[in-house]
């Protein structure tokens, strides 16, 4: 058993909490996404990010609108939609929930 | 000296050398591959180059740049290997997309056509037996052996793409197979310089035989086609124009008692129940026709299909069941017109008898 696909695993379970979590202010373009997903160590290749992207909108969680970019090809901007606004909050909920329990159970054992 | 390949990323134009060319095309073709049972598919695709013609511009530091192997290795490292990709997708796997072999020729395992290949793809025997059984039959002098191999070489297509090679197999088009296929292909590449010459004298001459083969086979093609299409045709012209002249010749090739009856039919049910029965045959005929001419496949959508398989079914029963009344009103009309006969005579006889 390799300990890289056990975390893939957890992280795979969180990652639309937190990409709705990121483009939920602002509208933001699939790099921005990226970069902050990377940041928090979330995603390792950019590419799984766009079936990712695609499966959102096709659920109805995501929208997005088109913006000419001064270098490179025009780009597609996310913002969320009211269901998936509403998705979110649950997600962010059980995420509370999780973690609390999850921590609890670590520390009593 | 390099060569430079000139392509077109989410409309934006791109040089790039050409070996780099060819990993950035297998790569998104594995990466199409991998896709192919994915819900949009298509916009995932879109976005994906859409973000390398991004990096791409990002290197491109003046106008006429030539991106490198080297730049195109890194931004698949950044986008991620095919192998990332199925890691983290976990596609519906589509049932419909099922086990079941199809006949290919085998590309990768040929001597001529990759008829023996297929062959052995197909029910699963090692190549060897099917190319010994195959030779042991030619030298046996069955010449059929020689066309047999010919006609499968002609209408079986080359097992082209990927998902064609699984299916080849009789394995089931999904990411792991596709994910396996592809590394096994690398891997072969290499291993198969030996036989390289000997192929490439066979190759050609192949592809000459089958350019011949081909050219008659059309012509064959053609001919039997156009003969397909003139059937129906002269047989509704007929139909149309010459329902007396049918009548007439009917009248002359047919027994007397058979048009007698044919002429007692009052029912117009009759004729036209059996005017479905032999014109919907023909319809096919004449589709077969059209196919062989214009190798258009799809002529009669598969409602039309249905509907005029049913119509002809409740026509055939129609058909035999009207048939089968007229021919005993007809048999009781007959007995009438003796019995008629009879009386008559009789009653001539008795005012001859009265006569006398």
């Amino acid at each position: 058993m390799k300990i890289e696909n056990t975390q893939a695993q957890m992280r795979k379970g969180i990652l639309e909490l937190c990409i709705l979590s990121i483009i939920n202010t602002k509208a933001k373009y699939s790099f921005e996404i990226l970069e902050a997903l990377k940041d928090s160590k979330m995603l390792v290749v950019e590419g799984t990010l766009y079936p990712l992207l695609t499966r959102l909108k096709n659920s109805g969680l995501l929208e997005y609108h088109w913006e000419e970019s001064k270098n490179g090809p025009p780009r597609k901007y996310y913002t969320i939609t009211k269901k998936g606004g509403e998705f979110l909050i649950e997600l962010n909920n059980s995420w509370d929930d999780l973690s609390k329990t999850v921590s609890k159970l670590i520390l009593n054992n | 000296m390099n060569k430079t390949i000139n392509i077109n990323l989410a409309q934006i134009k791109f040089s790039l050398d050409e070996k780099g060319y060819s990993i950035l095309k297998s790569y998104l073709n594995n990466l199409e591959q991998l896709f192919e049972t994915t819900e949009g598919k298509e916009e995932i695709m879109e976005d994906i180059e859409g973000r390398i013609a991004e990096i791409f511009s990002q290197y491109k530091k003046y106008n006429d740049y030539v991106i490198s192997l080297k730049e195109v290795e890194t931004v698949i490292e950044k986008m991620g290997t095919v192998e990332d990709f199925s890691d983290n997708e976990v596609p519906k796997e589509n049932p419909s997309s099922n086990t079941s072999k199809q006949f290919f020729r085998d590309p990768d395992d040929y001597w001529l056509g990759g008829v023996a290949g297929g062959i052995s793809k197909y029910f699963g025997v090692d190549t060897l037996w099917i190319r010994l059984t195959l030779f042991i039959l030619f030298i046996i002098g069955i010449p059929f052996t020689i066309l047999f191999y010919i006609l499968i070489w002609v209408f079986a297509p080359m097992a082209k793409t990927t998902a064609d090679k699984i299916k080849m197999k009789g394995e089931s088009v999904n990411i792991s197979s596709i994910k396996n296929k592809i590394k096994e292909e690398y891997e072969t590449v290499n291993n198969s310089v030996s036989s390289k010459s000997f192929r490439k004298f066979s190759t050609k001459i192949a592809s000459i035989i089958i350019i011949v083969v081909k050219f008659i086979g059309k012509f064959i093609a053609l001919f039997v086609g156009l003969i397909l299409v003139l059937i129906p045709l002269i047989f509704f012209l007929l139909l149309i124009f010459g329902g007396l002249v049918t009548g007439i010749a009917s009248g002359i090739f047919m027994p007397e008692d058979f048009l007698d009856f044919g002429l007692r039919i009052n029912n117009p049910l009759f004729f036209i129940f059996g005017f479905f029965l032999i014109a919907i045959p023909l319809i096919y005929v004449f589709n077969l026709g059209i196919k062989l001419i214009t190798k258009r496949t799809q002529l009669i959508s598969k409602t039309t299909n249905y509907i005029l398989i049913g119509i002809w079914i409740i026509s055939i029963i129609f058909f035999i069941v009207i048939g089968a009344l007229e021919f005993s009103n007809f048999i009781n009309y007959v007995k009438t017109i003796d019995f008629e006969v009879y009386n008559n005579s009789i009653s001539i006889r008795k005012v001859i008898t009265k006569f006398i």
